[in-house]
Parts: C-alpha cells; structure tokens; sequence
C-alpha cells in the first residue's frame, strides 16, 4: 500500500511539474539544466524540455541581452542562480529579456532557491521563470497615459494662468478692487486645479504600486529653507518663520518630502486667519528627525485627527467654506513619509491651531 | 511659427509646442523687458539656436514633433559647457527626475506662476 501511495504521490508531482503553466529548471553548479517544463522551453524557445535538457546555461544566456530592474545589464555572476550557488538560499528578481536573434522581448519574474539532495554536496538551483510581460506592458501604458493626461491638462491651464496673472499686474486693474478680486479669485481656483490634478496623479500612482521614490542623500534644513522660500513667492497672506536646525544629512525622496511642506503649509494657510504666523521648527532626537509645521488657526477637533488622514475627507476652512482640495493631500503626505519609515502626527486644539509633525528616521 | 521682437536687451528662446503658451510666455517676458523669440517647432531650434544663440533657453521638455528631452542631449552638444542657461518647462511629474537627469539649470512645473518664472529668470542673469 505505502507503494503505491508514494508513486502516486511522486506522479502526482511529476505531472504538476509537467504541466505547471510557469517554466521551471533546475541548474547544477556547473551550470547544466538537470531538469526542465515544458514551460521553461517555451520561455526560451526549446521545442521540447529534452533539448533544455543537458544544456548549459552559458549557452541559452548568450541568446539574450538580459536586465534588471534598474535598467542595468547582467552579467552570468548577476544571474538569479549564481547568486544561488554564491551562498544565497532565494533570490526573487524581475528582469527583461531581450533576444538578440530578433530583438523580441519580454519580462520574466525569476525565482531561484537552494535546493539540497544531499548534505555535503552543493546545492541546485531551482528556478521558475514567469511571463509577466503583460502587466510590466499595462503598467507602461498607464504611465505614459498619464504622462499624456498630465500634459494635455496643464497647458490650457498654464495659460489661463498666466493671462490672469498679466491682467493683475495692470495698473487699471490693480486699482478696481472688484475685477482685481474676481482675477485673484480666477488665478486661486486655477491653482486649486492644478493641486486636484497633481494629487489625482499622485493617488492614480500609488494604487498602481508605480509611487517610486527617488532616494538620494540630502540636507533637510536646506531642504526646509528653500521649500519656504519657493512657497513664499506665490504666497504672501502669512508670515513664515523658522526654529530649530536638525544640522546633519539624510537619505529619501527629497522632492517628496518638499511636497509633504508645501502641503502642510498650504493646509496651515488655510486654516488660519490672514497674517497670521506659521512656524516651520526642525529638531532632532537619538533616533528620528522631525519637521514640524505649526499655525494658529482653528484647529481641528479630536473627532477629526484621524479622520483628516483617511483619502477624500476634509474638515471646514476656517471661514466655514469647504475645503478647496479633494481631501488627498494629507493622505498623499502620510504615504510619502510612511514609505520613508516615518510617520506623520497632528497635535491640535480647537481654536488655538494645530501642529503637523513630520517624523523620519534618521539614516 | 517665428516671431521675433526688437530690442537691445537679454535674448530669450522659448520652445514649447503649445501656441497658447508661446503667446502668453512672448507678452510676459516682453513685459519683463526681455527680447523674445518663440519657436513650435524643436527640430529648426538647434540651427537657430547655432546660428543665433540666446542668452536663455526655455525649453518644454514633452513635444510630440521632437522630444525635448532629445533637443536637451543636441543643445549640450554643440554648448558643451552649458553657457545657456536652460531652464525645462513641463506640465509632466517626470520634469523633476528630468532636470536631475540631465543636471539643468531649473525647472519650472506648468502652470508657471509669473512671479517665479520672473525671479529663475533673474537668477540666471544675476
């Protein structure tokens, strides 16, 4: 009985092998093919497993270029399996294919793991190979869509824009308070669209995983210094000022964490009387740095501090308005700074203002 | 489409496929006091810019004719030692990774505030 139990189970495996809609391999240290699916010859254009089989891998590299996420070449020592055989127990990468007979390619999500037989020999390598040239495809598309959207949008925005901001600096118009308001107000909804659109890409990113950050070291007092400096020159309801010094370096995605900033102080010019203060303090303790953005506005009830994180909520402009963004900013910001480690904490009572805390791990 | 205006001050190139943002961004540097001259069309640009060349470019980095980023490489080429300044205009979120990229100037993200495309002007000349 336990016979036919364990050929049962063995042919059981075999067919899964066989059939599995993935090619998988298994490689030895000198870099034969011990074993094949008839997958695995599809993949790389084999009529059958038994020509993969016996073949040396040196031999199917050559027909490709091959590379790697970052847009980098591999070399035989990069591949998935010789990282296997160097010590690794798994190695998970996505790389693109290109043959050079035809310059056809496609992506392939590799998987490669230890596979020991025996104790003291060296282990194989056992890889699968999946296409998945279709999703990378799908996400190409999707970026260029809205590389496309975005440009076609901002255009005619750019130049409503910059009308208005010409009619504003003519002096019959600067002195006719009534039209001067209605161009103001023209340009402020202008620059509300241009934020609607902006966040709109930035949500459609990150649903589709594609939010990449662009690491690079930085110095964030600098960083500070000159996002309230840029900011500063579109808007002059309210006075900025600047405590504190963090006075070392960092690691992350610069440009987004200016756009958290601008985002906590448009919030904050929002939320509190014209001429009103803002403080932007920096400080630092053994573990984290901190960027905070302080106003004294309305402030936002308890009932609201978590809510206000959460996509598409907003809490009433301190003149009672609606808040003028779709509610995405702050959910944008707390994204941003938790896929630096960190995390975004509001201190805040009604009618005394509340305070943004950007908190991120020192690296 | 060319235009060009007459005057004896700094020479300003802008290169953007859009009509509507070449006529706005001709008035606003004119008014600024710059001499102007306006381009559709990426692919006359480096003859012009070889024969004639600007005291500042502004370029829009996404054309669908010739892309900007292309004309970018070209203009280094034949200004190795990037003399003009050139300052990357886009409605695109890639305008940033661009700029890096390509180690410009400045960038400036559509729609252009006035005051800011004034003040990156001025920095340039200071």
């Amino acid at each position: 009985m336990k016979n036919i139990t364990n050929n049962n189970s063995a042919y059981l495996l075999e067919t899964i092998f066989k059939k599995i809609p993935v090619g998988i391999t298994v490689e030895n240290k000198k870099g034969f093919i011990t074993h094949a699916n008839k997958s695995a010859a599809e993949i790389f254009g084999y009529n059958s497993e038994q020509e993969l089989i016996g073949e040396n891998i040196k031999h199917i590299f050559g027909n490709y270029k091959i590379i790697d996420d970052n847009g980098i070449r591999i070399s035989l020592r990069d591949r998935p399996a010789s990282k296997i055989f160097a010590g690794l127990e798994e190695v998970s990468e996505v790389l693109h294919f290109i043959d050079k007979k035809n310059g056809t390619d496609k992506w392939l999500l590799v998987r490669a793991s230890a596979v020991k037989i025996s104790k003291n020999k060296t282990p194989l390598a056992v890889k699968s190979f999946k296409d998945i040239t279709p999703t990378i495809e799908e996400q190409k598309r999707r970026e260029l869509f809205l590389g496309v959207v975005s440009h076609e949008l901002k255009n005619p925005l750019a130049s409503i824009k910059a009308y208005t901001q010409l009619l504003l600096r003519k002096e019959d118009i600067k002195n006719d308070s009534n039209i001067n308001k209605y161009l103001t107000n023209i340009d402020s909804q202008t620059d509300r669209l241009t934020q609607i659109i902006n966040d709109y890409l930035d949500l459609t990113r990150l649903t589709n995983g594609k939010f990449e950050l662009n690491i690079r070291k930085f110095n964030p007092d600098d960083t500070i210094d000159k996002t309230i400096a840029d900011f500063l020159l579109t808007t002059k309801t309210h006075h900025i000022t600047r405590t504190g010094k963090i006075g070392i370096n960092t690691i992350g995605d610069e440009d987004r964490i200016i756009q958290v900033i601008i985002n906590l102080l448009s919030n904050a010019v929002e939320h509190s009387h014209k001429g009103n203060i803002i403080n932007v303090k920096s400080e630092k303790d053994r573990n984290f740095i901190y960027i905070s953005v302080l106003d004294y506005g309305v402030g936002i009830p308890k009932k609201y501090q978590n809510e206000i994180f959460k996509l598409f909520r907003t809490i009433p402009k301190q003149t009672g308005k609606k808040s003028s963004g779709l509610g995405m900013g702050l959910y944008i910001s707390q994204a941003i700074i938790k896929s630096h480690g960190g995390e975004i904490i509001l201190n805040s009572k009604v009618n005394k203002g509340a305070e943004f805390i950007v908190k991120l791990p020192k690296k | 489409m060319q235009k060009s205006t007459k005057k004896n001050k700094k020479n300003i190139l802008v290169i953007d496929d859009d009509e509507m943002i070449l006529g706005v961004l001709g008035i606003v540097l004119q008014e600024f006091g710059y001499e102007v001259r306006l381009l559709d069309d990426a692919r006359i640009a480096l003859d012009l810019i070889k024969r004639s060349p600007p005291d500042l470019i502004l370029l829009d980095i996404i054309m669908p004719k010739k892309d900007g980023t292309e004309l970018l490489n070209e203009i280094r080429k034949i200004n190795p030692h990037s003399k003009i300044p050139i300052i990357l205009i886009s409605g695109s979120y890639k305008i940033k990774e661009i700029a890096k990229e390509y180690n410009t100037n400045a960038y400036l993200e559509k729609p252009i505030d006035i005051d800011k495309l004034r003040s990156v002007i001025e920095n340039h000349f200071a």
